[in-house]
């Protein structure tokens, strides 16, 4: 059985395995390691999944969708539509964020099988650091979708962790894990000494990423060029966000990008220097800040304690970010690993630690809670009057999980029926300021105010998922808070629904997705391009589809590779 | 690490579960732990590896600070720790000094390791300095002007993490403090609260420092940034309000004039 890792990105997504005693990052079936976390309907109502579905939202921008795990936990659907070909119908889809990540997790379940020649249904998935109970439920459920085991949820900067530590296990290391991903950022502070590592602390930001580098970017170019957002379609849109994103990785490397942009019929000429970059994106570094801060605070580190600070995600390659955490800590990050490799490593060697697998050197990692978490109480004021919308915490942040808990609270009032908890996390001491997670009435015996109580008790489990027990004192009835059974309140029929579509769907066959990758790429060129360059990717277009048309693969084969060759050649010359 | 809710054990139980001799080496005892973790494994048997990890926090702890067992059956309750700190606020709050007074633990805890660290003096000397503008600007007659208070914070110095964490909490006991002459406006709340962001660690305030204190600043951080939420409300209301009364206007006008040209017509 393959110990199978898997990093779902919001840009990006990888599946790693454990083979031959270190992790092995697996291929899809274009060749990459990385996957872009994008889907798109095509027209005869099949699915696109990773590249070919992202430059399908410069094409069809009503078709393809991504960045779909900002909205883990929500209940709004994505719409999909796309024309067939030639025809008038047109397919329509809804999908909840949850089934698009299934879709995705199917298809690197599909690259890993293809690769290893096995069936693989056992995996462990990276989440962020700080997702909430929603968030990291609706992961799960995802999984559960794509017809996967979910043995475990790893947080992404403790799989990086481990990653970072196992080459140093013999070491005693304090060390920093900050992952900017494509749309999260978190925090961690490890230790490692004798073969275990303890996380001592977590912070984060689930809405702040790369991607809101790239958004500071795609202003400045609609400031620059007159045009007004609200004017322009989603393909246009798209256009526009894609140039703003190579301009972004382009400033990693250089330090003044000039370059000309057309979009619809409009040609003009942007420049953007790194001053100018940092000073749009100040307000996205400040954001950064305050994770971090928190997260040393809550480790009580001093300076002189840390001995590492490890980046992870493709964001941090930015000059601003390494300059922003230097300034920080007054010290320079390591940099000898690979950033956007290191979580899905990481969640492989996971795998291969809880199976205990002779191949690997035993080490023991514990991680913590990220929020607080307790339940909404009366406060007694003087002798007869109460405040009520308090938090009382029961497992507080950074406590080392698993970790089970207990608090007894008492009724308030003379014959009172019932005791309602209100399960809350957050880090305010008034419920109001924090989330809820979920409620339960417990009924109690009529005593005297005061006289009658209830333990509750809470358990907060490896995956990083509560679950509530209530116990009347005197009677012994036991009440349970389950919130696995309704993942984000949604009912047991929608479930069964979702899982009954999903079973319908088809993903694009694996010989020909490559070539439909090809095509999609060629579809983005023809319409990012104009004159000349625009008649010629038309030419190929029209004779690849010729070629397609014949289903001679031998054929078929011998011109996809020239037109791989054709696209990295335009690519390169076309700027970035 | 809290302490609070572990409630009352045995001194030397730590000692016992780790099964090592008490011990002021953190090492020794992070040795220890290290072995018990693949007895009990968090996975395979949640429960004891709860009780191990706990009694491994405490001993940390003890050794830290050289807390010997002086009597193996003492039985320690955490909670007892805290009222002692309580009652050393109330007479703090009397004499309305608290640097002078008895500061709660963690304060003196960290503010020891500051003296021990000599590297830090330089940045203890920026602190104090902006602490001295700082409060100084909040008695003075300028006090409700943001560009001097962003003048304090957007200092060079305060780029490092550590700098500023110790004017934050410089920062919040000064304004907790604060005597009262006049209340001071929403917007400047809401700058300190971006500046410090006092509303994360809102929990942790409240277990070192005078609740009361505590209330007071996360009170009025919280007040202000209510009343801005619903100052822009109202502004939007009144905007609708006038875009309402002109198209009213020209309703008018217009009808007026059809009527004008048909009687004349």
């Amino acid at each position: 059985m393959a110990l199978i890792g898997i990093d779902l990105g919001t840009t990006y997504s990888l599946v790693s395995c454990w083979r031959d005693g270190e992790p092995l990052v697996i291929p899809n079936e274009l060749g990459d390691m990385l996957t872009p976390s994008a889907v798109s309907l095509d027209h005869d109502g099949s699915l696109l999944v990773g590249a070919a579905a992202l430059d399908r939202l410069i094409t069809h921008p009503d078709a393809s969708t991504s960045q779909f795990k900002r909205l883990m936990g929500q209940k709004n659907p994505v719409k999909l539509r796309c024309r067939e070909s030639g025809g008038k119908r047109v397919h329509k889809r809804t999908f909840r964020p949850e089934e698009l990540s299934s879709i995705l997790l199917k298809s690197l379940k599909a690259d890993a099988e293809s690769f290893l020649g096995e069936p693989v249904e056992d995996v462990i998935i990276s989440v962020p650091a700080y997702f909430n109970d929603a968030q990291r439920k609706m992961t799960n459920f995802a999984g559960k979708l794509a017809g996967l085991n979910v043995k475990r949820l790893i947080n992404e900067p403790t799989a990086a962790a481990i990653a970072y530590g196992l080459p140093n296990l013999e070491r005693e290391l304090t060390f920093l894990v900050l992952d900017l991903g494509g749309g999260t950022f978190d925090i961690s502070v490890l230790e490692l000494f004798d073969s275990t590592m303890e996380v001592h602390a977590t912070s984060g930001d689930a809405f702040l990423g790369g991607i809101d580098f790239t958004k500071c970017i795609y202003r400045d170019i609609l400031e620059a060029s007159g045009l007004r957002g609200d004017k322009l379609s989603n393909a246009e849109k798209n256009v526009i966000s894609k140039r703003a994103e190579g301009i972004k990785l382009a400033l990693s490397e250089r330090s003044q990008i000039e370059t000309s942009l057309h979009i619809g019929k409009k040609v003009f000429d942007y420049t953007l220097t790194q001053e100018r970059f940092e000073e749009l994106a100040a307000p996205l570094l400040k954001k950064i800040r305050r994770p971090i801060e928190r997260a040393v605070h809550d480790s009580r580190l001093s300076p002189g304690e840390i001995d590492s600070i490890v980046l992870v995600g493709g964001a941090t390659r930015m000059p601003m970010f390494r300059k922003l955490i230097t300034r920080m800590f007054g010290k320079f990050p390591t940099f000898d690993h690979d950033p956007d490799m290191i979580v899905a490593k990481g969640a492989a060697i996971q795998h291969a630690l809880s199976q205990r697998h002779s191949s690997i050197e035993e080490l023991v990692l514990t991680d913590i809670c990220p929020y607080t978490m307790g339940v909404a109480t009366s406060e007694l004021l003087d002798a007869s009057t109460y405040v009520d919308g308090r938090f009382t915490p029961i497992i507080e942040r950074n406590s080392t999980v698993p970790v089970s808990r207990e608090e007894v609270f008492w009724t308030i009032q003379d014959n009172q029926p019932v005791i309602s908890i209100e399960v809350y996390q957050g880090e305010s001491r008034f419920v109001a300021n924090n989330l809820k997670l979920g409620s339960l009435e417990v009924p109690v015996p009529k005593k005297r105010a005061g006289e009658q109580s209830i333990t509750v008790r809470f358990t907060y489990n490896v995956n990083g998922i509560l679950e509530v027990e209530t116990k009347v004192i005197g009677t012994g009835d036991v009440k349970r808070l389950i919130l696995e059974e309704s993942p984000g309140n949604l009912s047991k029929e929608e479930i069964e629904k979702s899982l009954k579509d999903l079973a319908h769907l088809k993903i694009h066959p694996k010989n020909s997705a490559r070539n439909r990758a090809v095509m999609a790429k060629l579809e983005r060129l023809f319409e990012e391009s104009l004159g000349e360059e625009r008649e010629a990717i038309g030419f190929i277009m029209h004779q690849f589809e010729r070629i397609l048309a014949t289903q001679d693969l031998k054929q078929i084969e011998e011109q996809r590779v020239e037109i791989e060759a054709f696209i990295d050649e335009f690519e390169k010359n076309w700027g970035i | 690490m809290s302490l609070r809710r572990i409630g009352g054990f045995k001194m030397c139980e730590p000692w016992k579960t780790l099964g090592i001799e008490p011990t002021e080496e953190k090492r020794a005892v992070k040795r220890a732990y290290s072995k018990l973790l693949r007895l009990c494994h968090p996975e395979d048997d949640p429960v004891a590896f709860q009780h191990l990890n706990e009694m491994y926090r405490i001993a940390l702890v003890y050794a830290e600070h050289g807390i010997q067992t002086i009597n193996d059956d003492e039985i320690l309750f955490m909670q007892d720790v805290k009222v002692g700190e309580e009652s050393a606020y109330e007479s703090w709050a009397e004499d309305d000094a608290p640097e002078e007074g008895d500061s709660p633990e963690p304060a003196i805890e960290e503010s020891s390791d500051f003296i021990e660290d000599e590297s830090r003096m330089a940045e203890r000397e920026v602190v104090d300095a902006l602490m001295q503008r700082a409060e100084k600007l909040l008695y003075s007659r300028k006090v409700l002007k943001t560009s001097l208070w962003k003048n304090i914070f957007s200092h060079e110095a305060l780029s490092n993490l550590w700098t500023k964490q110790l004017l934050a909490e410089e920062f919040f006991l000064l304004v907790a403090t604060r005597k009262k002459r006049i209340i001071l406006p929403s917007y400047l709340w809401i700058l300190f609260e971006k500046t410090f962001h006092y509303r994360d660690m809102e929990l942790r305030l409240y277990q070192y420092y005078d609740p009361r204190m505590v209330d007071k600043v996360i009170g009025y951080i919280h007040n202000a940034h209510a009343v801005v939420v619903t100052l822009e409300t109202e502004e939007k209301e009144k905007i609708t309000w006038t875009i309402k009364w002109y198209y009213y206007l020209y309703v008018f006008l217009v009808t007026y004039g059809i009527l004008v040209m048909l009687t004349y017509c």
